[in-house]
């Protein structure tokens, strides 16, 4: 059969590709955060913390600090201009200046009306939990004559009738004992606040809105104080950044490959007829990789299409082997010839990438989607020009000869240091981290650590408690006591009322007549009971509420609903998960805080994501394993056993090399220099394949797999320079694995097989 | 020349700043005609005279007794004390009796400190009854009182008189009344709502008081 004039079946098939992906809304479809790189389903505590970070109050802060206030009067009209701007601005949901009174302010309200469900038992606990009522009331009126003894007792006269307890003020003491503002702005010629943003921060349309309302609101503060100025970070700074970032990112790699990939063929191969058909091969690819990778996956993380970059590199391969292999005397007979090694080879990298598809990462599932669907449709461009292209013989163009390459020497050379690299694969430590997947901004985080050591940096360290319930938090700090541990702990647990307490108050003071013992002592005392109507209607409704542990569970909650502000940020809940902030001026050690009925968390570990990211790698491993097995049975059976094994052990050499340079940089290895090592084994086996074909018919290695060997090296080369460390990583390693690829494949083959001696065949 | 005004009542001002809303009006009926109220921006020349007076451009000191009511409590709370007045840096309470200590009103904060300890900053409730105009009490500035509060004003006997201050629309402000003896403030009434007052009793007002040691009763934030 005979197609004329093949381009148009390619370029219409290539549109229809377009136009199915169309339907599937692929720009919608991205994500950016790095929390999306994680399974949505992963149980991990750590990961379904950071989850619930990405979706509530912690991802909407954003810190503010105007620094230069030159004096008290201006810092008095900088807060005025900042509330003015800000705070009925619709992309703000909250603004805090960082001084007490704001903060006890606005928590008053709630408490005043759930003091007695809240902190009464506290209050009863704190005082040996009596069962005496006159000594309850007497406790009590001490404290309140005492209290109002104190000049600024003033403040909180109103409260009293409903308050006699007093016990909001002391809940504000707990609270202050556990987070305290610096006050010290004034001297600094600094102000400082908390904001809250009421849209996403991972979206772009809320990001521009709060950057506008930043922006108008250091306008007019500088309209009236130039000398003032004004910074702010938060997540939404900081996604901004990565976004744009990542995007530039994209555009630069895919440019680079795309060009140096074009660059080399016109290097060697000059012949412009060809640049279409490679140019359309590569628009499949492209076409294939995005229309697969959308029809498996829901969304698709941008780090993918960086990655995918190299996808031209790799496809443009196949285009060479039919362009510079196919020569024959008919269509048939040339696609009898190239079909084999072009499949053998091709086979073996898009199986490779499938593999990706059995692993939990969505970010490894969608690459290996995006690759393999590339790549198939790559393959099947290629193939179907090989059957029914014109294709005519391409002259390959030589480098000037290069004297000092005396091939004697490049197998002894490769040798040493292949066995120098190899041990280095003794040195390597494993370290995953999810920052690997950020793209650093220098810009950006240096704004980020400047505005948060202006918030203070923290003397001490941070870590986390989480539990099924706030009981199980209670518990675990409880426990912590008792270990009588050296470094001191402190949490809004000595804020919080826990559950069980709550119900044990309850329990104790249902069934006995405080209300009318109350009323006696505060008319001994002095006072005007009637006016205390407040009070007893708030212990009624208590009391004659029944509570049980859940209801008290979802007190506690609602306790912790009501924390205003930054202080919101200590403590949340999120599904069964709820946790809060633990801090100590020093390092806990994992020992000590071990067999809690809370888990504990060190935030180092919640910033790197290690434990689960260490999994996801250990998967990668089984995956390779799975991949590589399969891979080894489909080459015994083609080769042999002998050849077989020679074939599936010569592609890991340069792979055990590569992994072998990094451990000799002492470079802790990641996830990504795994997936890279993969990678190169299932890349660099076409090279071995042909190069020990070539070797025993006594001929050079084709030509093809050394330009081949150039697009490829030079696409993950570029992927090496990326700014995102894991790119980096897997771009390194494959490189690296290429290049000694082909110099083994040289060195099996000989000196005739450098482009450089070959010509026109 | 005037007598060195006894006192600025802006910080006691502030002390009435945890406000219940009221809208009652403490001006006697009698006194809340337009025969008695005062125009700040045309202020016959003896009010005028009387304003200019009370205005504090160098440190006073004075010593008070505070007496607190309320309806929790059958009688009245008592606090005795010095008063301090700067006008760089505010006003300081320092109480003497029950207790040792010392408050300093700043907008939106108390300060606090022990006869011997620490300043600390303690919450005012920042209700938005603290407004610009405050700022206008430490300079005595009456136009920027005027626009919060109506001014209503009589002579008493002899050198005395006195002068109400109630809220135009802002009902979480106090109700004020003043009395002075010529151009020394005597008494001050806060009436914070109809169950709530303190009054201020002046005495041993000190017009030219020695401030070497007044560093201790000042925090060192500066005034706002």
């Amino acid at each position: 059969m005979k197609i004329r004039h093949p381009h148009r079946w390619v370029i219409f098939t290539l549109l229809l590709g377009a136009l199915a992906i169309i339907p599937l809304r692929p720009l919608d479809r991205l994500q950016f955060e790095v929390t999306s790189l994680l399974p949505a389903d992963e149980r991990d505590p750590a990961v379904q913390l950071v989850r619930s970070f990405a979706t509530q109050a912690q991802s909407r802060t954003v810190l503010l600090v105007a620094e230069g206030v030159p004096d008290a009067a201006a810092a008095q009209a900088v807060n005025r201009i900042m509330r003015a701007q800000l705070a009925e601005d619709p992309a703000v949901a909250e603004i805090w200046g960082l001084d007490p009174a704001q903060l006890d302010e606005s928590a008053l309200d709630s408490w005043k009306v759930h003091a007695v469900e809240w902190f009464w038992p506290q209050w009863w606990d704190s005082a040996g939990r009596p069962t005496d009522l006159e000594a309850i009331a007497n406790r009590a009126l001490d404290e309140l004559e005492t209290f109002l003894q104190r000049p600024e007792s003033f403040a909180w006269e109103d409260s009293v009738t409903t308050d006699p307890f007093l016990l909001v003020p002391h809940s504000l003491g707990r609270l202050g004992s556990v987070f305290s503002i610096d006050t010290g702005d004034h001297e600094a010629g600094r102000l400082r606040w908390w904001i809250k943003m009421s849209g996403d921060p991972f979206d772009a349309s809320a990001r521009q809105k709060l950057f506008h309302a930043l922006d108008r609101a250091a306008d007019a503060v500088r309209e009236e104080i130039p000398e003032v100025s004004l910074q702010s970070t938060g997540v939404a700074q900081l996604a901004d950044a990565s976004e744009t970032g990542i995007r530039a990112e994209i555009y630069r790699l895919n440019w680079l490959v795309g060009i140096s990939a074009l660059l080399i063929c016109a290097l060697f191969l000059r012949r412009l007829g060809l640049f279409g058909p490679l140019l359309l091969i590569l628009l499949a690819s492209l076409t294939g990789g995005t229309l697969l990778v959308f029809l498996l996956n829901a969304h698709l993380h941008v780090i993918t299409l960086v990655v995918g970059s190299i996808l031209i590199g790799v496809a443009i391969d196949y285009g060479l082997h039919v362009f510079l292999e196919a020569k024959a005397a008919s269509p048939v007979e040339r696609w009898k010839r190239v079909r084999r090694p072009l499949l053998v080879g091709s086979l073996s990298t898009i199986g490779g990438f499938a593999v990706l598809l059995l692993t939990e990462l969505p970010f490894l599932r969608q690459l290996g989607s995006f690759m393999a669907g590339g790549l198939l449709a790559a393959l099947g461009a290629s193939l179907f020009y090989a059957r029914f292209g014109t294709i005519r013989e391409t002259p390959v163009y030589l480098l000037p000869k290069l004297r000092w390459v005396e091939f004697p020497f490049l197998r002894t050379i490769l040798l040493v240091v292949a066995g120098l690299l190899v041990c280095g694969i003794a040195r390597i430590e494993w370290n995953d981290d999810i920052r690997e997947f950020n793209l650093a901004v220098p810009s950006a985080d240096a704004r980020d650590a400047a505005v948060r050591a202006a918030f203070g940096e923290d003397k001490g360290t941070h870590s986390l408690l989480l539990g099924e319930s706030w009981q199980a938090l209670h518990d675990s700090l409880e426990e912590i006591a008792r270990r009588d541990l050296e470094i001191p702990v402190s949490s809004l647990g000595v804020w919080a009322t826990a559950p069980r307490l709550m119900v044990e108050a309850h329990a104790a003071m249902r069934d006995q007549p405080f209300a009318s013992a109350f009323e006696q002592a505060l008319a001994a005392r002095g006072f005007e009971a009637e006016a205390f109507a407040p009070f007893f209607e708030q212990w009624k409704a208590w009391i004659e509420t029944p509570l049980s542990r859940t209801q008290a569970e979802q007190i506690a909650s609602a306790q912790f609903a009501s924390l205003p502000g930054p202080v919101a940020l200590l403590a949340g809940e999120s599904g069964d998960l709820h946790w809060w902030l633990l801090d100590s001026p020093q390092p806990l050690e994992a020992e000590s805080m071990a067999d809690l009925s809370a888990r504990w968390l060190p935030l180092a570990q919640l910033q790197s994501l290690n434990d689960a990211l260490t999994r996801y790698r250990e998967q990668m491993v089984r995956a390779s394993f799975y991949g590589l097995s399969a891979l080894a049975i489909g080459l015994l059976l083609g080769y042999g056993v002998r050849r077989g094994l020679i074939l599936l052990l010569l592609p890991a050499l340069p792979t055990a090399m590569s992994l072998g340079y990094f451990g000799w940089r002492d470079a802790p290895l990641t996830l990504f220099h795994l997936l890279g090592a993969f990678l190169s084994v299932c890349l660099t086996l076409d090279y071995i394949v042909f190069a020990t074909s070539a070797r025993t018919e006594n001929r050079p290695l084709p030509v093809s797999i050394s330009l081949s060997a150039f697009t490829t090296g030079v696409s993950f080369a570029w992927l090496a320079t990326s700014h995102i460390p894991a790119i980096s990583a897997l771009g390194a390693t494959v490189a690296m694995s290429v290049a000694f690829a082909w110099l083994l494949a040289l060195a099996l083959t000989g000196a005739s097989s450098l482009p450089i001696k070959q010509s026109l065949r | 020349m005037p007598a060195r005004p006894a006192l600025r009542p802006g910080f006691l001002f502030l002390l009435a700043t945890s406000l219940c809303p009221q809208v009652f009006s403490a001006v006697p009926p009698d006194l809340e005609s337009p025969e008695f109220q005062l125009d700040v921006t045309a202020l016959e020349p003896v009010w005028r005279d009387r304003f200019e007076a009370l205005r504090v451009d160098e440190p006073v000191a004075a010593t008070f007794l505070e007496s607190r009511k309320n309806s929790f409590r059958k009688g009245a709370r008592t606090f005795s004390g010095t008063i301090r007045v700067d006008p760089q840096r505010g006003v300081s309470l320092h109480y003497a009796e029950p207790l040792d200590v010392i408050l300093v009103g700043a907008i939106g904060t108390l300060w606090r400190r022990p006869s011997s300890g620490e300043w600390t900053a303690y919450p005012a409730p920042d209700d938005g009854s603290i407004g610009d105009w405050t700022a206008g009490l430490w300079q005595f500035d009456f136009p920027a009182l005027a626009k919060e509060f109506a001014f209503y004003g009589r002579p008493l006997e002899g050198q005395a008189w006195e002068l109400f201050l109630t809220p135009r629309e802002n009902f979480r402000l106090p109700e004020i009344h003043l009395r002075a003896e010529d151009s020394r403030l005597t008494r001050i009434d806060l009436e914070l709502s109809p169950t709530r007052e303190i009054t201020y009793d002046l005495k041993e007002f000190d017009p030219s008081p020695e401030v070497g040691d007044w560093d201790r009763y000042f925090p060192p934030t500066p005034k706002p």
